[in-house]
């Protein structure tokens, strides 16, 4: 009985602090997408706290200490089109009545993106509510984009209630990712074979995930020319393999392509895929009429 | 330092342009100071709406644009104007121009783009 009770006030304190812990802090979520050749990072603020939100500073870490010596600033990339501090209206989005800024650090190229309310009259971040529509647009992904920290400004508070948070991402499940390679089969004859790579992609939150091509490989030593046009580290889908096989193994020369899918976020997927270069069965029978075996 | 300066706004000046010097050496508490100042007011009472606060926020917000703080660009902690390392100068030239003529003088920009009036020693 005695250790029963001691077993319930343990969870009660455990789930107490889990509790207050959840009920404090406000949430901060990413997630990324590529666009037209950049990539889109999407912030959602839900306000758990006790209080209202008048700022959201992304990229900036107090370290929720009162020394503001060693805060960090964290990202990395300037956003899309930047002169020297204005962030150009295509390059950001902001939920109405809320803008945005960019803050840089001096002699660093170190920097945070902040959201706050436009003026006085415009609303803050009411305690329960949840914001969306801030976005930042980058020539490049940039993983301190997701990886860094949000501080939290509450309206009316002194500075030093600010709360820094690790930024929460939103898209952790890699695309669902598939290829084929068409032709799949060659007959042996030394001749190069246009190949074309067929992908399926799709991921929850990223339209358009970026593909790669990764590497191409054979079951046998391979010579320089025995690939063409194949770019490594590009959405490369069109190459040529040379039908040509050393005769050494019974299922011929086996060509492996190896693709990647990785989303905006930073999660990746890969698939592989083969052609196989079949042997002649003339030269198959005359090997083994010279050797007496298969 | 001195001899760099001197270098940079004579070559400059020689070129055409009207070199205007801004901040130097920074003792380590005049530093301390332009990041509080600096950091009570964007990240404090910039966005108070408390009316109790308004005269507070108006002399903190005169104290920010006498020091000719940037409210997109923050003081650094370990700035290398605390060493005697670094100056800022604005000049009225092309940037290749600024760069080579910095060269010259023993001076480089390392951020021509975000922090444009900063020299420092390589």
């Amino acid at each position: 009985m005695k250790n029963f009770i001691v077993a319930t006030l343990w969870i009660i304190f455990l789930f107490s602090i889990c509790n207050t812990a959840t009920a404090q802090s406000p949430l901060v979520g990413v997630y990324a997408q590529h666009y037209g050749g950049a990539v889109q990072y999407h912030y959602r603020v839900v306000n758990n706290g006790m209080f209202n939100i008048s700022a959201i500073w992304i990229g900036y870490n107090t370290l929720n200490d009162s020394n503001r010596s060693n805060d960090v600033f964290e990202l990395k990339t300037r956003p899309s089109g930047m002169d020297i501090f204005d962030i150009p209206a295509a390059s950001n989005a902001s939920p109405l009545g809320w803008e945005v800024v960019y803050i840089g650090q001096e002699e660093t190229i170190a920097h945070s993106i902040k959201w706050r309310i436009a003026d006085s009259n415009a609303s803050p971040l009411l305690v329960g509510a949840t914001l969306n529509g801030m976005r930042i647009t980058l020539d490049k992904m940039d993983s301190s984009y997701v990886n860094s920290h949000a501080t939290i400004h509450f309206s009316n508070h002194p500075a030093l209630d600010d709360i820094s948070v690790p930024l929460q991402l939103l898209d952790v499940t890699p695309p669902q990712f598939t290829f084929s390679l068409s032709p799949n089969t060659l007959q042996q004859n030394e001749k190069f074979v246009p190949i074309s790579a067929n992908i399926s992609v799709k991921d929850d939150y990223d339209p358009v995930p970026e593909i790669k091509l990764e590497s191409i490989t054979a079951n046998e030593l391979l010579e320089a020319e025995d690939i063409l046009g194949a770019r490594l580290g590009t959405d490369d889908r069109q190459f040529m393999f040379k039908a040509k096989s050393e005769g050494r193994n019974r299922s011929g020369r086996i060509y492996t392509v190896v693709y990647s899918a990785t989303d905006a976020s930073g999660n990746r997927a890969v698939a592989t895929a083969t052609v196989t270069v079949r042997h002649d069965n003339g030269e198959q029978d005359e090997h083994k009429d010279k050797s007496g075996r298969n | 330092m001195q001899t760099s300066l001197q270098c940079l706004k004579n070559a400059a000046t020689d070129m055409g342009g009207t070199p205007s010097v801004g901040s130097a050496y920074r003792p380590p508490p005049y530093n301390q100071h332009l990041i509080q100042v600096w950091d009570k007011w964007v990240n404090e009472l910039r966005d108070d709406t408390t009316p109790s606060c308004l005269d507070l926020k108006n002399r903190i917000h005169q104290h920010f644009n006498k020091h000719h703080l940037l409210e997109s660009q923050a003081p650094a902690p370990n700035s290398r104007h605390t060493q005697g390392l670094a100056v800022d100068v604005t000049i009225n030239l092309p940037a290749p121009d600024i760069d080579a003529l910095a060269g010259g003088c023993g001076l480089h920009r390392p951020l021509p783009v975000t922090d444009r009036v900063h020299f420092q020693f390589p």
